[in-house]
Protein backbone atom coordinates (compact mmCIF):
# COMPACT_ATOMS: atom_id res chain seq x y z
CA UNK A 1 0.00 0.00 0.00
CA UNK A 2 1.49 3.50 -1.20
CA UNK A 3 1.29 6.08 1.39
CA UNK A 4 -1.11 7.66 -0.10
CA UNK A 5 -3.05 4.62 -0.48
CA UNK A 6 -2.39 5.00 3.79
CA UNK A 7 -3.48 8.60 4.23
CA UNK A 8 -6.96 7.84 2.46
CA UNK A 9 -7.72 4.87 4.42
CA UNK A 10 -6.59 6.45 7.46
CA UNK A 11 -8.45 9.71 6.81
CA UNK A 12 -11.71 7.94 5.39
CA UNK A 13 -11.67 5.38 9.50
CA UNK A 14 -10.94 9.00 11.65
CA UNK A 15 -13.83 10.57 9.31
CA UNK A 16 -16.14 7.40 10.29
CA UNK A 17 -15.43 7.50 14.10
CA UNK A 18 -16.09 11.08 13.80
CA UNK A 19 -19.61 10.37 12.19
CA UNK A 20 -20.14 7.98 14.89
CA UNK A 21 -19.39 10.31 17.41
CA UNK A 22 -21.77 13.08 16.05
CA UNK A 23 -24.10 11.88 14.40
CA UNK A 24 -25.35 8.81 15.75
CA UNK A 25 -26.97 7.26 19.27
CA UNK A 26 -25.01 6.72 21.79
CA UNK A 27 -27.59 3.83 23.68
CA UNK A 28 -25.27 0.99 22.31
CA UNK A 29 -22.25 0.60 24.18
CA UNK A 30 -20.43 -1.37 21.40
CA UNK A 31 -21.32 1.46 18.87
CA UNK A 32 -19.61 3.69 21.15
CA UNK A 33 -16.02 2.29 21.54
CA UNK A 34 -15.96 2.07 18.00
CA UNK A 35 -14.32 5.58 17.73
CA UNK A 36 -13.35 5.75 21.58
CA UNK A 37 -11.36 2.75 21.18
CA UNK A 38 -11.14 0.69 18.08
CA UNK A 39 -10.32 3.12 16.11
CA UNK A 40 -7.67 4.87 17.85
CA UNK A 41 -6.04 1.44 18.46
CA UNK A 42 -6.67 0.75 14.55
CA UNK A 43 -4.71 4.11 14.39
CA UNK A 44 -2.00 3.66 17.13
CA UNK A 45 -0.83 0.22 15.53
CA UNK A 46 -0.39 2.09 11.80
CA UNK A 47 1.09 4.83 13.44
CA UNK A 48 3.77 2.70 15.33
CA UNK A 49 4.28 0.42 12.11
CA UNK A 50 5.20 3.55 10.50
CA UNK A 51 7.24 5.15 13.07
CA UNK A 52 9.27 2.14 14.07
CA UNK A 53 10.12 1.81 9.77
CA UNK A 54 10.35 5.27 8.81
CA UNK A 55 11.04 8.07 11.64
CA UNK A 56 14.78 6.94 12.20
CA UNK A 57 15.59 7.24 8.27
CA UNK A 58 14.11 10.85 8.30
CA UNK A 59 16.25 13.50 8.50
CA UNK A 60 15.40 16.42 10.93
CA UNK A 61 14.57 16.06 14.78
CA UNK A 62 12.14 17.41 17.25
CA UNK A 63 14.67 19.95 18.92
CA UNK A 64 14.07 22.97 16.28
CA UNK A 65 11.21 24.09 14.65
CA UNK A 66 13.76 23.80 11.56
CA UNK A 67 14.58 20.43 12.24
CA UNK A 68 10.66 19.75 12.62
CA UNK A 69 9.84 21.42 9.44
CA UNK A 70 12.50 19.30 7.79
CA UNK A 71 11.44 15.80 9.15
CA UNK A 72 8.04 16.71 7.57
CA UNK A 73 9.58 16.56 4.22
CA UNK A 74 9.38 12.96 4.30
CA UNK A 75 6.98 11.28 3.53
CA UNK A 76 6.92 8.23 5.81
CA UNK A 77 7.41 10.67 8.99
CA UNK A 78 4.41 13.26 7.41
CA UNK A 79 2.24 10.24 7.33
CA UNK A 80 2.88 9.20 10.34
CA UNK A 81 2.50 12.96 11.89
CA UNK A 82 -0.92 12.81 10.16
CA UNK A 83 -2.08 9.17 11.75
CA UNK A 84 -0.64 10.82 15.43
CA UNK A 85 -3.03 13.65 14.64
CA UNK A 86 -6.23 11.24 13.53
CA UNK A 87 -5.67 8.96 16.25
CA UNK A 88 -5.32 11.08 19.45
CA UNK A 89 -8.05 13.90 18.03
CA UNK A 90 -10.38 11.21 18.28
CA UNK A 91 -9.08 9.46 20.92
CA UNK A 92 -9.79 12.79 22.84
CA UNK A 93 -13.64 13.20 20.78
CA UNK A 94 -14.33 9.83 22.74
CA UNK A 95 -13.72 11.27 25.93
CA UNK A 96 -15.01 14.48 25.07
CA UNK A 97 -18.17 12.53 24.17
CA UNK A 98 -18.56 10.77 26.95
CA UNK A 99 -17.95 12.91 30.07
CA UNK A 100 -20.79 15.46 27.73
CA UNK A 101 -23.14 12.90 28.10
CA UNK A 102 -22.58 12.40 31.64
CA UNK A 103 -23.05 15.94 32.68
CA UNK A 104 -26.27 16.33 30.67
CA UNK A 105 -24.99 18.16 27.59
CA UNK A 106 -27.14 18.16 24.76
CA UNK A 107 -26.25 16.52 21.32
CA UNK A 108 -26.72 19.92 19.63
CA UNK A 109 -24.10 21.64 21.64
CA UNK A 110 -21.71 18.72 21.57
CA UNK A 111 -22.25 18.37 17.82
CA UNK A 112 -20.10 22.19 17.58
CA UNK A 113 -17.62 20.84 20.15
CA UNK A 114 -16.61 18.10 18.25
CA UNK A 115 -16.64 19.27 14.91
CA UNK A 116 -14.00 21.39 16.09
CA UNK A 117 -11.97 19.01 17.94
CA UNK A 118 -12.14 17.13 14.53
CA UNK A 119 -11.08 19.80 12.85
CA UNK A 120 -8.90 22.03 15.39
CA UNK A 121 -8.21 19.61 17.94
CA UNK A 122 -7.06 21.59 20.65
CA UNK A 123 -9.51 24.32 19.94
CA UNK A 124 -12.24 22.09 20.27
CA UNK A 125 -11.11 20.56 23.50
CA UNK A 126 -10.64 24.13 24.87
CA UNK A 127 -14.30 24.74 24.55
CA UNK A 128 -15.05 21.65 26.25
CA UNK A 129 -12.98 22.14 29.22
CA UNK A 130 -14.51 25.85 29.66
CA UNK A 131 -18.00 24.49 29.40
CA UNK A 132 -17.73 21.36 31.19
CA UNK A 133 -16.68 23.13 35.09
CA UNK A 134 -20.01 25.47 34.52
CA UNK A 135 -22.19 23.04 33.54
CA UNK A 136 -21.17 21.09 36.40
CA UNK A 137 -21.12 24.15 38.73
CA UNK A 138 -25.30 23.99 38.01
CA UNK A 139 -25.93 20.64 37.46
CA UNK A 140 -24.61 19.40 41.27
CA UNK A 141 -25.72 15.98 41.04
CA UNK A 142 -24.12 15.23 37.67
CA UNK A 143 -20.73 16.30 39.54
CA UNK A 144 -20.78 12.98 42.11
CA UNK A 145 -21.13 10.76 38.23
CA UNK A 146 -18.79 12.34 36.10
CA UNK A 147 -15.63 10.10 35.44
CA UNK A 148 -11.72 11.35 35.26
CA UNK A 149 -12.37 14.74 37.75
CA UNK B 1 -41.26 24.59 39.71
CA UNK B 2 -41.09 28.49 40.13
CA UNK B 3 -40.47 31.20 37.34
CA UNK B 4 -36.32 31.33 38.07
CA UNK B 5 -35.94 27.61 37.82
CA UNK B 6 -38.45 27.49 34.84
CA UNK B 7 -36.09 29.77 32.98
CA UNK B 8 -32.47 27.79 33.58
CA UNK B 9 -33.92 24.01 33.99
CA UNK B 10 -36.32 21.76 32.28
CA UNK B 11 -39.37 20.95 33.79
CA UNK B 12 -39.17 17.50 35.68
CA UNK B 13 -41.03 15.60 37.97
CA UNK B 14 -40.35 15.84 41.60
CA UNK B 15 -39.32 12.35 41.63
CA UNK B 16 -36.57 12.93 39.84
CA UNK B 17 -35.90 16.75 39.85
CA UNK B 18 -33.07 16.05 42.09
CA UNK B 19 -31.55 13.49 40.35
CA UNK B 20 -31.15 15.11 36.73
CA UNK B 21 -31.55 18.30 37.25
CA UNK B 22 -29.19 20.60 34.42
CA UNK B 23 -29.31 23.68 32.59
CA UNK B 24 -31.58 23.47 29.79
CA UNK B 25 -30.83 23.59 26.00
CA UNK B 26 -31.16 27.37 26.02
CA UNK B 27 -28.50 28.13 28.43
CA UNK B 28 -26.20 25.06 27.53
CA UNK B 29 -26.14 27.49 23.85
CA UNK B 30 -25.65 30.66 25.53
CA UNK B 31 -22.88 28.66 27.50
CA UNK B 32 -20.37 27.49 24.25
CA UNK B 33 -21.55 31.09 22.64
CA UNK B 34 -20.47 32.72 25.32
CA UNK B 35 -17.17 30.75 24.75
CA UNK B 36 -16.85 31.45 21.21
CA UNK B 37 -17.59 35.51 22.68
CA UNK B 38 -14.40 35.50 25.21
CA UNK B 39 -12.19 33.61 22.51
CA UNK B 40 -13.07 35.91 20.01
CA UNK B 41 -12.56 38.77 21.93
CA UNK B 42 -9.34 37.93 22.53
CA UNK B 43 -8.83 37.43 19.04
CA UNK B 44 -10.07 41.12 18.37
CA UNK B 45 -7.56 42.48 20.47
CA UNK B 46 -4.32 40.39 19.03
CA UNK B 47 -5.57 40.11 15.43
CA UNK B 48 -5.81 43.40 13.85
CA UNK B 49 -6.62 42.35 10.28
CA UNK B 50 -9.49 44.19 8.52
CA UNK B 51 -11.94 42.49 6.26
CA UNK B 52 -13.63 45.66 4.09
CA UNK B 53 -13.37 48.23 6.17
CA UNK B 54 -13.54 47.23 9.78
CA UNK B 55 -11.96 44.81 12.05
CA UNK B 56 -12.00 41.23 11.25
CA UNK B 57 -13.30 39.51 14.41
CA UNK B 58 -15.66 42.67 15.46
CA UNK B 59 -18.80 41.07 13.07
CA UNK B 60 -18.66 37.45 14.70
CA UNK B 61 -18.42 39.44 17.86
CA UNK B 62 -21.40 41.10 17.22
CA UNK B 63 -23.66 38.10 16.11
CA UNK B 64 -22.72 36.34 18.62
CA UNK B 65 -24.00 38.77 21.14
CA UNK B 66 -26.54 39.60 19.46
CA UNK B 67 -27.95 35.72 19.29
CA UNK B 68 -27.09 35.03 23.27
CA UNK B 69 -29.74 38.38 23.83
CA UNK B 70 -32.01 36.44 21.73
CA UNK B 71 -31.71 32.90 23.40
CA UNK B 72 -31.70 34.70 26.89
CA UNK B 73 -35.22 36.97 25.59
CA UNK B 74 -36.58 33.14 24.56
CA UNK B 75 -35.67 31.27 27.28
CA UNK B 76 -37.05 34.02 30.06
CA UNK B 77 -40.06 34.44 28.60
CA UNK B 78 -40.84 30.61 27.63
CA UNK B 79 -40.88 30.49 31.40
CA UNK B 80 -44.21 32.47 31.27
CA UNK B 81 -45.54 29.77 29.69
CA UNK B 82 -47.46 26.74 32.19
CA UNK B 83 -45.35 23.97 32.50
CA UNK B 84 -47.31 21.47 30.02
CA UNK B 85 -46.84 24.22 26.92
CA UNK B 86 -43.09 24.57 27.71
CA UNK B 87 -42.70 20.84 27.78
CA UNK B 88 -44.73 19.93 24.28
CA UNK B 89 -43.47 18.55 21.84
CA UNK B 90 -43.55 21.60 19.23
CA UNK B 91 -42.18 24.09 21.62
CA UNK B 92 -39.58 21.92 22.55
CA UNK B 93 -38.68 20.85 18.76
CA UNK B 94 -38.32 24.62 17.85
CA UNK B 95 -35.97 25.07 20.94
CA UNK B 96 -33.77 22.14 18.95
CA UNK B 97 -34.36 24.00 15.54
CA UNK B 98 -33.79 27.63 17.06
CA UNK B 99 -30.66 26.81 19.08
CA UNK B 100 -29.28 24.91 16.29
CA UNK B 101 -29.61 27.35 13.52
CA UNK B 102 -27.75 29.82 16.42
CA UNK B 103 -25.24 27.64 16.86
CA UNK B 104 -24.64 27.56 12.96
CA UNK B 105 -24.71 31.43 12.21
CA UNK B 106 -21.99 31.62 14.72
CA UNK B 107 -19.87 28.91 13.60
CA UNK B 108 -19.89 30.01 10.61
CA UNK B 109 -19.62 33.71 10.79
CA UNK B 110 -16.98 32.16 12.88
CA UNK B 111 -14.52 30.30 10.46
CA UNK B 112 -15.30 32.67 7.62
CA UNK B 113 -13.84 35.63 9.98
CA UNK B 114 -11.09 33.19 10.79
CA UNK B 115 -10.38 32.83 7.26
CA UNK B 116 -10.52 36.52 6.60
CA UNK B 117 -13.48 35.99 3.96
CA UNK B 118 -17.05 37.38 3.98
CA UNK B 119 -19.99 35.10 5.53
CA UNK B 120 -22.91 37.22 4.36
CA UNK B 121 -23.15 38.32 0.49
CA UNK B 122 -20.50 35.73 -0.23
CA UNK B 123 -21.44 33.84 -3.56
CA UNK B 124 -17.22 33.67 -4.44
CA UNK B 125 -17.69 29.59 -4.48
CA UNK B 126 -20.17 27.29 -4.74
CA UNK B 127 -19.61 26.48 -0.89
CA UNK B 128 -19.89 29.77 0.40
CA UNK B 129 -23.13 30.33 -1.84
CA UNK B 130 -24.73 27.74 -0.68
CA UNK B 131 -23.24 28.92 2.84
CA UNK B 132 -24.95 31.98 2.67
CA UNK B 133 -28.29 30.22 1.96
CA UNK B 134 -28.24 27.88 4.39
CA UNK B 135 -27.50 31.08 6.85
CA UNK B 136 -30.70 32.76 5.61
CA UNK B 137 -32.28 29.87 6.11
CA UNK B 138 -31.09 30.20 9.81
CA UNK B 139 -31.81 33.46 10.25
CA UNK B 140 -35.67 32.47 9.36
CA UNK B 141 -35.74 29.38 11.77
CA UNK B 142 -34.65 32.28 14.30
CA UNK B 143 -37.27 34.30 13.64
CA UNK B 144 -40.09 31.66 13.45
CA UNK B 145 -39.00 30.59 17.09
CA UNK B 146 -39.22 33.94 18.44
CA UNK B 147 -42.88 34.36 16.00
CA UNK B 148 -43.77 31.11 17.80
CA UNK B 149 -43.17 31.69 21.18
CA UNK B 150 -45.00 34.86 20.72
CA UNK B 151 -48.21 33.06 19.45
CA UNK B 152 -48.25 30.66 22.45
CA UNK B 153 -48.23 34.05 24.68
CA UNK B 154 -50.80 35.34 23.08
CA UNK B 155 -52.70 31.83 23.60
CA UNK B 156 -51.82 31.92 27.28
CA UNK B 157 -52.85 35.60 28.00
CA UNK B 158 -56.05 35.53 25.76
CA UNK B 159 -56.86 32.43 28.74
CA UNK B 160 -56.73 35.05 31.50
CA UNK B 161 -56.58 38.81 30.09
CA UNK B 162 -54.87 39.96 32.64
CA UNK B 163 -51.65 39.75 32.47
CA UNK B 164 -49.54 42.88 30.96
CA UNK B 165 -46.38 41.09 30.56
CA UNK B 166 -48.11 38.43 28.69
CA UNK B 167 -49.65 40.69 26.43
CA UNK B 168 -46.51 42.85 26.17
CA UNK B 169 -44.30 39.74 25.28
CA UNK B 170 -46.58 38.21 23.05
CA UNK B 171 -46.85 41.69 21.13
CA UNK B 172 -43.14 42.19 20.73
CA UNK B 173 -41.91 38.97 19.82
CA UNK B 174 -44.75 38.43 16.65
CA UNK B 175 -44.72 42.30 15.64
CA UNK B 176 -40.71 42.43 16.32
CA UNK B 177 -40.24 38.52 14.05
CA UNK B 178 -42.28 39.96 11.37
CA UNK B 179 -40.76 42.98 11.54
CA UNK B 180 -37.39 41.50 11.21
CA UNK B 181 -38.49 38.83 8.66
CA UNK B 182 -39.56 42.06 6.43
CA UNK B 183 -36.24 44.12 6.62
CA UNK B 184 -33.84 41.01 7.07
CA UNK B 185 -35.53 39.37 3.98
CA UNK B 186 -35.00 42.43 1.78
CA UNK B 187 -31.39 43.23 3.01
CA UNK B 188 -30.32 39.00 2.17
CA UNK B 189 -32.08 39.63 -1.24
CA UNK B 190 -30.35 42.37 -1.99
CA UNK B 191 -26.79 41.91 -3.79
CA UNK B 192 -25.44 44.98 -3.21
CA UNK B 193 -25.83 44.64 0.60
CA UNK B 194 -27.23 46.75 3.30
CA UNK B 195 -25.49 50.45 2.49
CA UNK B 196 -25.35 49.73 -1.34
CA UNK B 197 -25.61 53.56 -2.27
CA UNK B 198 -23.66 55.15 0.22
CA UNK B 199 -20.22 56.79 0.21
CA UNK B 200 -18.11 54.26 2.69
CA UNK B 201 -15.46 56.82 2.76
CA UNK B 202 -17.57 60.29 3.81
CA UNK B 203 -20.32 58.64 5.81
CA UNK B 204 -20.09 58.98 9.55
CA UNK B 205 -20.69 55.90 11.30
CA UNK B 206 -21.83 55.02 14.90
CA UNK B 207 -18.78 53.32 16.72
CA UNK B 208 -19.33 49.44 17.67
CA UNK B 209 -22.36 49.38 15.57
CA UNK B 210 -20.17 50.52 12.42
CA UNK B 211 -23.77 52.27 11.31
CA UNK B 212 -23.84 54.32 8.42
CA UNK B 213 -25.47 57.74 9.82
CA UNK B 214 -26.68 59.04 6.61
CA UNK B 215 -29.91 57.37 7.28
CA UNK B 216 -29.40 55.10 4.22
CA UNK B 217 -28.11 52.00 6.55
CA UNK B 218 -30.39 49.17 6.36
CA UNK B 219 -28.74 47.10 9.69
CA UNK B 220 -30.76 49.91 11.62
CA UNK B 221 -34.01 49.50 11.08
CA UNK B 222 -33.18 45.85 11.09
CA UNK B 223 -31.76 46.57 14.38
CA UNK B 224 -34.86 48.29 15.86
CA UNK B 225 -36.96 45.58 14.62
CA UNK B 226 -35.23 42.31 16.50
CA UNK B 227 -34.81 44.62 19.84
CA UNK B 228 -38.43 44.81 20.11
CA UNK B 229 -38.50 41.73 21.06
CA UNK B 230 -36.74 42.75 24.19
CA UNK B 231 -38.19 46.89 24.69
CA UNK B 232 -41.62 45.16 24.58
CA UNK B 233 -42.06 42.61 27.30
CA UNK B 234 -39.42 45.35 29.33
CA UNK B 235 -41.65 48.28 28.72
CA UNK B 236 -44.62 45.69 29.68
CA UNK B 237 -42.78 44.39 32.76
CA UNK B 238 -42.33 48.02 33.98
CA UNK B 239 -45.83 48.65 33.34
CA UNK B 240 -47.23 45.72 35.73
CA UNK B 241 -45.12 47.05 38.21
CA UNK B 242 -47.25 50.04 38.19
CA UNK B 243 -50.10 50.91 40.47
CA UNK B 244 -53.06 51.02 37.23
CA UNK B 245 -55.54 49.54 35.95
CA UNK B 246 -54.93 46.40 33.83
CA UNK B 247 -57.36 48.65 31.18
CA UNK B 248 -54.82 51.82 31.75
CA UNK B 249 -51.36 49.67 31.44
CA UNK B 250 -53.43 47.86 28.26
CA UNK B 251 -53.79 51.32 26.22
CA UNK B 252 -50.31 52.78 27.21
CA UNK B 253 -48.64 48.76 25.45
CA UNK B 254 -50.73 48.99 22.68
CA UNK B 255 -49.37 52.97 21.91
CA UNK B 256 -46.09 52.09 22.53
CA UNK B 257 -46.08 49.11 20.33
CA UNK B 258 -47.55 51.34 17.70
CA UNK B 259 -45.61 54.31 17.59
CA UNK B 260 -42.32 51.52 17.89
CA UNK B 261 -43.84 49.58 14.81
CA UNK B 262 -43.82 52.78 13.28
CA UNK B 263 -40.65 54.36 13.49
CA UNK B 264 -38.98 51.50 12.46
CA UNK B 265 -41.18 51.33 9.41
CA UNK B 266 -40.13 55.25 9.18
CA UNK B 267 -36.22 53.64 9.39
CA UNK B 268 -37.04 50.99 6.88
CA UNK B 269 -38.64 53.48 4.50
CA UNK B 270 -35.70 56.36 4.63
CA UNK B 271 -33.22 53.75 3.75
CA UNK B 272 -34.93 52.45 1.15
CA UNK B 273 -36.26 56.05 -0.92
CA UNK B 274 -33.46 58.58 0.40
Amino acid sequence: MSFEQLFSSASILAMLGWVILVFLPRRWKWLNRVPALFIPVVLSVVYSFLIARYFFSAEGGFDTLANVQQMFTFSGAALAGWVHYLAFDLFIGGLIAKQADEIGLSRLIQAPILLLTFMFGPFGYLLFAIVKPVMLRFSPAAANTVVGE
Amino acid sequence: MNLASSIFYDDLDDATAGQAKHLNLWWQGILILSVFLAVNILLYVFDHRLLGDEALWLKPIKFEISVIIHFITLTVLAALLRPAKRDGILWKGMTCVVVAAGLFEVLYIFLQAARGRESHYNNATLVESVMYGLMGLGAVALVLGSFYLGYLLYREYQSEQTSVLLLSSALGLTIGSVLTLIIAGYLSSSQTGYAADINTQEALRLPIFSWYLNGEDLRIPHFFATHMMQFSPLYGLWLSRQNMPFSVCKKRLFWSVGIYSLLVMLLFAIALFK
